[in-house]
């Protein structure tokens, strides 16, 4: 499967930059040569220079700095986001095919309602509900791409629900979760991988949106949605200043959403060969 | 392709000249093959030196196992070659044309209008979501240039010509509503709508029933006939071509075997490997039946009585009554949609009774709860194999993970004894043990279906359900399988209940069989009295409907004597 992905100049690519990131996400608080919070009131709104690499903000702390910091926070909060969605989709998405028609009827419709509400004004009325804070918001991310994991899941599980295989086993005395486990699991992961992968990547634009707008996350607090913002806002005095966060995630879903193709075609070919 | 060539035909290679034998003198030949090879992109040679002609007018039938290479000599001949094959070597000439130097646009006016085929599967050919009549529309309008009421009024002529009689109704029907017969016939007015000169059939009546498979052969021959076609029919199936053919090519591995006037390959044939198609047919034919072998009356081990059954409201078998003795291979027969299926599924208990018992070994099985149903299917007593083994191996599983599969969920733990298990059925099945760890699509079909069977037997079942086990094979493969199967019944004592549309298959390996006819069964007794005289108008049907080797029988079916 990694060797057939790795055929894929772009999965390379792609992979290169992922690790970038997770080295960053994971280590960018300790490597930070600053403290993203410290401020520095005899260096505001500098260029990038050979003290502050890409130069300081309003308030003189270190955009660099502050870019690593916030790392961890928008990783950990799209990768929350895309587990719930994992574990609300998937779940209810195979069932849906194998526990019959009741179940499979509840489960649809309460797809659809979720299916309907819109991402950005649903997160912020949770964090108006429960509280300003990135778990809230990420939790209604995870929430509401729910539906895309279901879907992904159950056309999957039901394109081979019917197969003759399945059949042969449940006439040697298969459970259902017997036979989910033996034939349908293996089968489901590919499409749903590929899934994860590309929704990762939404979910990361989504957490730079929701901390653009200052929900999720309370400043001083750094994220790379955060920088964005306040990079905006100095455009006139900084003009090169969003280029930087912009870039990072830029690169970072560029990276999700080709891993995703790279999958789903090298599962392609797998299938067909 | 380096190959020198010396001029003489290689040692296995018969290269043969086939002329028309008319008293006029012979022309030009309509189609001349001469030293054809395809290669892969390996270098592999798929076909060898593979050299006939053909007059305007003729017939010829290429008879060969899959991968023999007979469906891709048809292919180079139309260019349509899968990709990553090519033409090595060789000239085929249509008429003055030479075919092999063809560019693209030239070959939009010889497709399709000259130059026509018809393949296996009708159903893949059409597209589903348009209305057959639309699409004779499409391909008439595409190859005459004509209006579109002309091609309309043509359209329905052609359906009217292939055997509709309602062609106005086929004409909006989608193609799912068409049976695979009818399917085939609208295939064949679109090959035959520009007036071809040449018809090429490949395994064209493969996936039809026998009754059908003879109506669609019978076409095919009228049509040639009326419309003075030349044709080359490719089938596996050495009877099928012999009832049409004047000229037959064997081929196995790429290169002819044996080539000639049919009746002088059948009568006196050339080659080891045609001997042994004709002798496998000798074997395997409807006259062939072997004459009960169980006596006397014991125990059944699975009774059926007054069973009815279906699909909601409609039911599909009415008042079936059946009997299976220990080591007794029953043969169910029947076309297509008379419930052969329906009535195994019941059985199984995929499908519920609506009245009616089903006894295995004097228990009832019919109406069981979950539990208890669990609980027979896990005992393996009962197994089922399918027909497309395919489809019924899970891909992504090894060969040894399916076969031990129903042990696993028999909650076997012991290594060894599964293993043990799992050795033993392969050996039962004659399947190397080394194929174990692969996967099923690095198995032949022939390997695939007793990998099948192994899994069956890995349960230690005593009556085995087997659906058209040997449909998807080849003449050999089909052969090996129905001798594992009878071998089964007589030294482990396996009660079968064989369905198979080919008769042949049916009376090479049936103590008994059974006819059934629209969910109800017409006729019942031993397989030698049933097939050499059967009782029911339905069964002499089926049986006047199945192909023979023309040279064997002095008499051939009455379908094709109106030559």
């Amino acid at each position: 499967m990694i060797r057939q992905l790795l055929r894929y100049p772009s999965a390379r690519a792609a992979l290169v930059i992922l690790a970038i990131v997770a080295i960053l996400a994971v280590f960018g608080p300790f490597i930070a040569p600053h403290d993203p919070l410290a401020q520095d009131g005899s260096a505001l709104l500098q260029p990038p220079g050979t003290r502050y690499w890409l130069g300081t903000d309003a308030l003189g702390r270190d955009v660099f700095s502050r870019l690593l910091a916030g790392s961890t926070v928008s990783v950990l909060a799209s990768l929350l986001s895309v587990s719930i969605g994992l574990v609300l989709g998937v779940v209810p998405g195979l069932l849906s095919v194998f526990l019959g028609r009741r179940f499979e009827w509840i489960n649809l419709r309460v797809i659809d309602a979720l299916m309907m509400l819109p991402f950005l004004v649903f997160a912020i009325a949770m964090t108006a509900m429960l509280g300003n804070g990135l778990v809230q918001a990420m939790f209604a991310v995870g929430i509401l791409i729910t539906p895309a994991f279901f879907r992904v899941t159950r056309a999957a599980a039901l394109s081979i629900a019917n197969a003759e295989y399945i059949e042969a086993a449940r006439l040697m005395g298969a459970s259902t979760s017997a036979i989910l486990r033996r034939h349908v699991v293996a089968k489901v992961l590919p499409p749903v991988a590929v899934a994860a992968a590309s929704m990762t990547g939404a979910c990361l634009s989504i957490v730079a949106s929701l901390t653009f707008l200052g929900i999720g996350v309370v400043p001083p607090d750094p994220t790379w949605g955060g920088l964005l913002a306040t990079d905006l806002a100095n455009l006139y005095d900084r003009p090169f200043g969003p280029v930087a966060p912009a870039l990072l995630i830029v690169a970072t879903v560029w990276a999700l959403n080709a891993l995703a193709d790279a999958l789903r075609d090298s599962g392609r070919k797998e299938t067909a060969a | 392709m380096t190959q020198a060539h010396s001029g003489l035909p290689a040692d296995n290679v018969v290269t043969l000249g086939i002329r028309h034998r008319r008293p006029e003198p012979p022309a030009e030949p309509l189609l001349s093959v001469r030293n054809l090879h395809v290669v892969t992109a390996q270098g592999r040679e798929l076909v060898r030196d593979v050299s006939f002609e053909l007059a305007a007018g003729g017939t010829l039938g290429i008879v060969g196992e899959s991968g023999s290479g007979k469906s891709l000599t048809c292919r180079a001949i139309l260019d349509v070659l899968p990709p990553g094959l090519n033409v090595a070597s060789g000239s085929i000439r249509f008429g003055d044309v030479d075919l092999s130097r063809l560019d693209a646009a030239s070959w939009k006016d010889l497709r399709g209008k000259a130059l026509s085929a018809v393949f296996q599967d009708p159903g893949s050919y059409l597209n589903p979501s348009i209305p057959v009549g639309r699409q004779l529309v499409e391909a008439i309008r595409a190859t005459l240039r004509l209006g579109r009421t002309a091609a309309r009024d043509r359209a329905l002529e052609l359906l009217r010509q292939v055997g509709f009689e309602d062609a106005d109704a086929v004409y909006r029907q989608y193609p799912f509503e068409l049976s695979g017969g009818m399917a085939q016939r609208v295939l064949i007015a679109i090959a035959i709508c520009a007036g071809p000169r040449l018809l090429i059939a490949d395994e064209a009546t493969t996936a039809l029933d026998v009754t059908v498979q003879a109506e669609v052969l019978d076409l095919i021959d009228r049509l040639r006939r009326e419309q003075a076609l030349t044709l080359i029919l490719v089938s596996h199936d050495l009877a099928v071509v012999s009832q049409i053919c004047e000229h037959v090519i064997v081929m196995r591995d790429g290169a002819i075997v044996d080539a000639g006037p049919t009746r002088s390959v059948l009568g006196n044939p050339q080659s080891a490997y045609t001997r042994s198609l004709i002798e496998d047919h000798a074997v395997h034919t409807i006259d062939s039946a072997r004459p009960a072998s169980v006596s006397g009356k014991r125990t059944p081990l699975l009774a059926v009585k007054g069973l009815h059954a279906g699909y909601g409201i409609r039911t599909v078998i009415e008042d079936v009554d059946l009997e299976l003795a220990p080591g007794e291979i029953l043969g169910l027969i029947g076309e297509t949609g008379s419930g052969k299926t329906t009535l195994l599924r019941t059985i199984l208990g995929l499908i519920p009774t609506a009245s009616g018992t089903i006894e295995l070994d004097g228990a009832r099985i019919d109406g069981l709860k979950a539990g208890p149903l669990r609980e027979l299917r896990r005992s393996g007593t009962l197994q089922y194999v399918f027909q497309d083994p395919l489809r019924s191996l899970d891909p992504d599983l090894t060969i040894a993970a399916s076969v031990t599969e129903g042990l696993h969920l028999r909650g076997e733990t012991d290594g060894a004894s599964i293993a043990q298990a799992l050795g033993e059925a392969l050996q039962a099945v004659g399947l190397d043990a080394a194929l174990a760890s692969r996967l099923p699509r690095h198995l032949s079909g022939g390997q695939r279906q007793r990998a099948v069977i192994a899994r069956a037997l890995a349960l230690a079942p005593r009556v085995l359900l087997l659906d058209e086990p040997v449909s998807a094979l080849d003449a050999v493969n089909r052969l090996h399988v129905l001798k594992l199967l009878r071998g089964l019944a007589q030294e482990k004592g396996i009660a079968q209940v064989f369905i198979s549309h080919d008769l042949g298959s049916v009376a090479g390996i049936a103590d008994r069989v059974a006819v059934l006819y629209r969910g109800r069964i017409v006729e019942t007794g031993p397989a030698d009295q049933v097939l050499a005289s059967p009782s029911h108008p339905y069964t002499r049907r089926l049986l006047a409907a199945a192909p023979r080797l023309s040279a064997q029988r002095s008499e051939a079916p009455a379908v094709f004597t109106a030559h």
